[in-house]
């Protein structure tokens, strides 16, 4: 797996250039993203397949707990705790 | 886990009638029971100076394709169909007998469908205040009979055609959550000294295909929908925070951004159902606030 670094680069950039009204300078990785609807119904699966992809490992979707998308941070935190 | 151990006997309901299409007809004593609990969501409405409407029976389909609603709920849709005007397609109609011998009715050609029966009660709102500035939050309330099929149809549990009274905020964010929150509590508070054993549940909406439905899995990943479970199987009301999508799908803002909205909703026959389970049928064995 790839550096936790690279990886919240690798997020945080793909929300940048995929989700709504946020710039390399105004999101951090505490945003809200579903509350403030950076990422809509549009983009959820395809953050989803970003984070399979970055993790190497399969999201059973049916599976995910509210708040899990919440912000970067909780990404971080559930899909690659082992890191943190 | 607050459970009720009563069960309820609908055949010695006096005034209850079930209809097999899936409605309730009401009269005497639960009519009665019914209305006292409109009073009290109405006067739960009046806490935060919610302005009454009454809203139609059915609502623009061009209206609800903004929300997405018929890729996200095409099984629940009921439509208000009508033949097409034209006298020979009227003379036809007529000429043979309009009803089968199965109770169907022999239709001839009928009239483009632009609109559906009403699903859910706060659509109406949002359809109101389309392309609005609001200058200060928006309380709002209304009690629409909704229009849901289903596979199956339950007394006063699951029904064809509902009510629904639902209580409504457009506002900013924090007006919202401070819309929420004050009902989840005062919800609570009544249940609690109502002795009626409930519990909040996060839920989603009935999507259809949910697993193929990204919007199913936003609410679930959100946890935007919170359900009161009546003896932790009936849903008898939600409190839906929506954040700005309503706001920017009919294009109504305040402060220069689109308005955040969230609606309590109380499905009435169901509370009626919660109510009559746990405390029979009788006016004096009800809650005291619902004894006037």
């Amino acid at each position: 797996m790839k550096p936790e670094a690279e990886i919240r680069r690798a997020l945080r950039e793909w929300v940048v250039s995929h989700g709504r009204g946020v710039t390399e300078k105004t999101l951090s990785d505490e945003t809200p993203l579903l509350e403030r609807r950076v990422i809509t119904s549009l983009q959820i699966m395809d953050l989803i397949l970003l984070v399979e992809e970055l993790s190497g490992k399969r999201i059973d979707v049916q599976q995910l707990k509210p708040g899990v998308f919440h912000n970067i941070n909780a990404i971080m935190l559930r899909f690659f705790g082992e890191m943190n | 886990m607050p459970t009720s151990r009563k069960i309820l006997d609908l055949s010695k309901l006096e005034g209850y009638r079930w209809l097999p299409t899936g409605q309730s007809a009401l009269a005497g004593p639960t009519l009665e029971r019914f209305q006292s609990l409109e009073r009290l969501f109405l006067g739960w409405a009046a806490t935060v100076k919610a302005q009454e409407h009454r809203v139609p029976s059915v609502i623009s389909a061009e209206q609800l394709k903004k929300v997405d609603y018929f890729r996200s709920f095409p099984h629940l849709m009921t439509l208000p169909a009508t033949l097409a005007p034209d006298g020979e397609n009227l003379r036809r109609f007529t000429a043979s007998e309009p009803v089968d011998a199965q109770g169907r009715l022999r239709e001839t050609a009928f009239a483009p469908v632009r609109d559906v029966l009403t699903p859910a009660a706060c659509y109406h709102f949002y359809v109101l205040f389309q392309d609005a500035v609001l200058d200060r939050p928006q309380l709002l309330t209304t009690c629409a009979t909704c229009f849901r099929w289903e596979r199956q149809f339950v007394p006063l549990q699951r029904q064809w055609s509902f009510s629904m009274r639902e209580i409504v905020v457009l506002g900013t964010p924090d007006e919202v959550e401070t819309f929420a929150g004050r009902f989840r509590e005062r919800i609570q508070r009544w249940c609690e000294s109502a002795k009626l054993p409930v519990e909040w549940k996060t839920a989603t909406d009935p999507f259809f295909n949910p697993k193929k439905n990204p919007k199913a899995l936003m609410q679930q990943l959100e946890s935007v929908k919170t359900e009161l479970v009546f003896d932790g199987k009936l849903a008898i009301g939600s409190i839906n925070r929506h954040g700005d999508y309503f706001g920017e799908a009919f294009n109504i803002r305040r402060k220069k951004e689109p308005v955040h909205s969230a609606c309590v909703a109380f499905g009435v026959e169901r509370w009626l159902f919660a109510l009559l389970t746990q405390f029979g049928v009788r006016r004096t064995d009800w809650p005291l606030s619902l004894r006037r």
